[in-house]
């Protein structure tokens, strides 16, 4: 092999490699430049939508053209609130306007649909990236043009079906010779009926002129009678002024001499001036505040208070229509203890979310009191200072506040003439033998209070649980002072503090004529 | 007590059954550890692809023999699968009177997967075998041998050039088939079924997209590597003389046949 043979060998193998890359790379580039004319490129185009009823048969890359050629193309379809939501590009250079009109339109009979746009008035702003073309007209699908072109055949079929029904046949044929002949009969006789009545008509249109030519003469050959009538209605007219006249002369006075009728009259329209008179006097007084109803209406302080008290007022009967007020009594029968606990009850509830209790309570535990009794100087033996534990028996008061969230009750306040506070969770039911829910049929209470009584280690704690099996009545079960142990005194036996179990029940009801009594109370 | 030693009786049929069972499983178990080994020699074509030296000249002779040698067959296969596919579509949308899609139907056919599929089967039939018989025979005349026994790493020196160059020159090689493709369908459908050149031509433009090109210049891509690695790992790994070799172009052009096919549909599904 010479050295020039080789020398060709080397760069013919990269000669043939890189010639054939470039060929099929200029393909590829061919093949790019090819697709990329059909395309609208986004620096030349502007994206807006339309919203279409029926987007059947738009899909991305549908032609959007205007006086058939492509100046745009479908992007997207989507649905957006029951309507399709076209996203459409259009080039920039087919100056489209706000008032463009959409219409989609079938391209063949394969189902291909075209967007057809016109491009608007001239008049109108251009088009922006974003906008919305408002003006869609959704065109006839093929199926629905078709199943039209099938119904409209289906009656001609029928109607020339049913032509050829009656004219067929020998029946046919006479019938039709009649509906000929019938024809001609009717023309020839509406030709005779022009010919006769032609002279009547001529008669008529004669009279009419003559008539108005005798109207004519009459005017003019009668003009003296008619300047007579003016005449007589310009006398009719002064008779009347006279008249008038005269029953002026007869209500005004003249030389003392007035009919009794006229006397009449005058004294009415004097009484009249009279109480006029007074009422005027009376406008003026009020009108410059003076007297009560002046001083009312005059004075803006005045009005201003009346108008507090009438706002109260209202308040007032809101408040008393609104409140409602519960009794309750209720008595527990203490086993430790072996006596009876009675409470009397009012629940006073403004407003569904919170209510006020009173109670007055007659515990058998009595109230301890303690106190302390220094001796000075002390005695011998004894103690300097005493602790004295005194326990009557008297009722004792709550007063609670308390707050409703949903099922979950907060209350605070006196409980047992002490402070305390309380909680409870009641949960309504409706009974089968019932036909509406129970409130709080079910009601798990706890109290806490006497939170620095000296007689008790610790706060008393109680807790019950109420069961309303009817409206108004309820059954209860408890434990009281739950925390402390139980004492009794060892010479009287009697049971001063501990825990002791309970049992008892209640009604309750509301009481409409007591309410009245408590709308006074401020609710914050 | 007595005792029966006797070995229970067997049946033709069981015989049969296990014979069966045994070919069975040693075909699955061949065509496993095939692909396993393909797998193994791809990373290895991976690595040494990676690491010097980067022999160009092998390179550039292997594209010239998978793509200027194969260039002409696959114009020539592009323009009559077009001017075919564009004579059977005129013909059936003629029905419809819808002949101005013959256009756009050619194209995303031959862009999305005549070209890529066709090509693909033309570089197989004639440098996969080739290929596969040229690595065959240099190892059963042990020149792969030769070639450790001076250091040269065969794999680096024969399979690395061939791999990349079917990676290289298959998707130019679809390019080339699908203008030839065009040009054959334009041919058939303007020149003698009469439809209008810019219906043709306008249609074609409005439905193909770049993507149908891309997705048939990956699978090209793909094809090439698939091609060149079951050819090379056929010869590479063949043996028994003259008849293996021959046995081994068998298995690789079956092998890439069917590889093809399946990553078309493979490859169809993943990318749509």
């Amino acid at each position: 092999m010479s050295d020039a043979e080789k020398a060709v060998k080397q760069w013919m193998t990269p000669f043939k490699v890189g010639l054939f890359v470039l060929v099929a790379t200029g393909v590829l580039i061919a093949f790019w430049n090819f697709i990329g004319q059909g395309r609208f490129g986004k620096d030349e185009t502007l994206l807006v939508h339309a919203y279409f009823q029926d987007a059947s048969g738009l899909a991305s890359q549908t032609r959007v053209q205007a006086a058939g050629i492509a100046i745009g193309e479908v992007v997207d379809v989507r649905l957006e609130n029951g309507r399709a939501l076209v996203l459409l590009r259009l080039a920039k250079k087919a100056q489209s306007r706000k008032d463009a009109v959409l219409r989609k339109r079938s391209e063949s009979i394969l189902g291909d649909f075209v967007l057809d746009i016109l491009p608007g008035s001239p008049q109108a702003p251009l088009l922006e990236d974003g906008d919305e073309i408002l003006r869609v007209l959704d065109a006839e699908g093929i199926e629905q043009i078709f199943s039209s072109l099938t119904k409209i055949t289906d009656d001609i079929s029928q109607v020339t079906a049913a032509l050829r029904e009656s004219l067929s046949g020998a029946q046919g044929t006479s019938s039709l010779t009649e509906i000929v002949d019938n024809m001609v009969k009717i023309s020839r006789s509406l030709e005779r009926m022009m010919e006769d009545t032609s002279g009547k008509l001529e008669h008529i249109l004669s009279n009419v002129d003559v008539v108005s030519q005798s109207l004519s003469r009459i005017a003019l050959s009668e003009e003296s009678d008619i300047k007579q009538i003016v005449k007589n209605i310009e006398g009719v007219t002064r008779d009347m002024r006279s008249v008038m006249a005269t029953l002026n002369a007869l209500l005004s006075p003249t030389q003392g001499q007035e009919s009794e009728g006229v006397l009449g009259v005058k004294n009415s329209i004097q009484k009249l001036e009279n109480s006029l008179a007074n009422i005027e006097e009376l406008t003026r007084k009020v009108k410059e505040g003076e007297g009560t109803v002046g001083k009312l209406l005059a004075d803006e302080r005045l009005g201003q208070r009346l108008s507090e008290t009438l706002e109260d007022i209202a308040d007032f009967t809101q408040r008393l229509t609104s409140l409602n007020l519960e009794v309750d009594v209720r008595s527990e029968y203490l086993f430790r203890q072996g006596q009876a606990k009675n409470t009397f009850g009012l629940r006073l509830i403004p407003r569904p979310d919170k209510y006020y209790r009173i109670e007055l309570i007659d515990d058998p535990r009595g109230s301890t009191s303690v106190s302390y009794i220094q001796q000075n100087p002390p005695n011998a033996g004894s103690p300097a200072v005493q602790k004295q534990t005194v326990t009557t028996d008297k009722l004792k008061i709550s007063a609670e506040f308390a707050k409703r969230y949903s099922l979950l009750t907060l209350r605070f306040g006196i409980i047992e003439s002490s402070g305390g506070i309380g909680i409870d969770l009641g949960v309504p039911i409706k009974f089968p033998y019932s036909s509406k829910w129970i409130e709080n049929a079910l009601l798990l209470r706890v109290d806490a209070f006497h939170f620095s009584a000296e007689n008790l280690d610790y706060p008393r704690l109680r807790a019950s649980l109420r069961f309303s099996p009817l409206e108004h009545v309820y059954l209860q079960v408890g434990m009281d002072d739950i925390l402390n142990r139980p004492n009794r005194d060892l010479t009287t036996n009697k049971y001063l503090g501990g825990r002791d179990f309970f049992v008892g029940g209640g009604i309750y009801f509301t009481d409409e004529d007591l309410k009245s009594l408590f709308t006074l109370v401020p609710t914050p | 007590m007595k005792v029966n030693l006797k070995p229970p009786k067997r049946h033709a049929w069981m015989d049969g059954l296990q014979q069966g069972a045994s070919q069975v499983g040693a075909v699955f178990k061949g065509r496993v550890t095939e692909l396993g080994g393909m797998v193994l020699l791809a990373f290895q074509v991976l690595w040494c692809s990676i690491r010097p030296p980067f022999r160009l000249r092998n390179f550039l002779t292997q594209c010239e023999f998978i793509g200027v040698g194969s260039a002409f067959l696959v114009c020539l296969t592009g323009a009559f699968s077009g001017m075919v596919f564009a004579h059977q579509s005129a013909r059936a949308f003629q029905i419809f009177n819808a002949t101005s899609l013959v256009g756009p139907t050619v194209a995303l056919t031959i862009t999305r997967e005549l070209a890529p599929v066709f090509s693909a089967l033309m570089v197989t039939m004639r440098a996969g075998s080739a290929m596969c018989t040229e690595l065959g025979t240099m190892r059963v005349t042990e020149q792969v041998d030769a070639l450790e026994t001076m250091a040269i790493n065969p794999i680096q020196y024969l399979l690395v050039p061939r791999v990349l160059a079917g990676l290289c020159v298959l998707p130019l090689l679809v390019a080339l088939f699908d203008f030839a493709g065009m040009a054959g369908a334009y041919l058939v459908a303007v020149g003698f079924q009469g439809i209008s050149a810019g219906t043709f031509w306008l249609r074609t433009q409005r439905w193909l997209e770049w993507p149908d090109v891309a997705e048939g210049l990956m699978k090209g891509a793909v094809f090439g590597v698939v091609v060149t690695m079951v050819s090379c790992y056929k010869g590479f790994h063949a043996s028994g003389g003259a008849k293996g070799v021959g046995k081994a172009t068998t298995e690789a052009m079956v092998a890439c046949a069917l590889s093809i096919f399946i990553l078309d549909y493979l490859l169809g599904v993943l990318l749509h």
